[in-house]
């Protein structure tokens, strides 16, 4: 069974797998799933050590936390760099 | 080379000092040259971006923050900063400066990891940290209330 379903603007292709099915994905990425237990699902994935993989959560925190980091245009660098002149003295 | 910066005016900096990040950072993937300003005698510098004038980061040593930092790195990391045996490696973390620049939190979750011989460098992401995304770099103290009213002082003066 394969469909496409909208989530969030984007076209999602949805596809059915069983316990030890695989997804191919491009080339070199193959998506296994390893394991279901009521609403978990264990995934294996095996990709090119250059592919990134993460939990989506964990690096969507980090993006936001960048794009917080990230200077803002007015910002005094003399009051960030006196802060640690202090904590020398 | 010379480049354009918001916050530091023209840079003259040469090609060796360009540090590459392959895939960007989280955020902004399509800048992947960087430059770090070191500040003399400052525990911090500032991580700018060569191909976007108005994009730096304030960044510091964790282990200023956190004197035994330490991190594990994936095979995969490894790999992608093409670290040697022998190759010593730099570790970053980003501070976030909130309004009371005194709370000011750097990110020892994921630090930036830079190999200095190979001049490459990725923002290691790890699953299982036991760091903070946000860990206060001056924790509170009476002496810290004082030096916060000295810094919105000094804020309005700049």
């Amino acid at each position: 069974l394969i469909y496409f379903l909208i989530q969030g603007g984007a076209i999602v292709l949805v596809l059915t797998r069983k316990r030890n099915e695989s997804i191919i994905i491009g080339d070199d990425v193959r998506v296994t799933v390893v394991d279901i237990r009521g609403d978990q699902v264990k995934i294996g994935i095996e990709a090119p050590r250059s592919v990134s993989i993460h939990r989506e959560e964990i690096y969507r925190q980090i993006l936001l936390e960048n794009k917080e980091a990230a200077l803002e245009e007015n910002v005094a660098l003399e009051t960030i760099t006196e802060a640690f002149k202090k904590e020398e003295a | 080379m010379i480049i354009n910066t918001r916050h530091f005016g023209e840079l003259n900096i040469r090609s060796e000092s360009v540090i590459s990040f392959p895939s960007g950072i989280p955020g902004f993937p399509e800048l992947k040259r960087f430059v770090l300003i070191d500040i003399p005698n400052r525990e911090i510098g500032f991580l700018q971006a060569i191909d976007d004038p108005g994009i730096a980061f304030a960044v510091i040593d964790p282990i200023f923050v956190c004197p035994d930092y330490q991190i594990t790195l994936s095979e995969e990391d490894i790999y992608c900063l093409e670290k040697a045996a022998e190759d010593e490696l730099q570790y970053l973390s980003i501070i976030t400066i909130p309004s009371k620049v005194q709370e000011m939190t750097a990110n020892l979750m994921a630090p930036i990891v830079i190999n200095p011989k190979k001049m490459l460098a990725r923002q290691v992401i790890q699953t299982n940290s036991k760091y903070q995304i946000r860990h206060r770099i001056f924790p509170d103290s009476p002496e810290n209330d004082r030096s916060e009213k000295k810094e919105t002082a000094l804020r309005k003066i700049g």
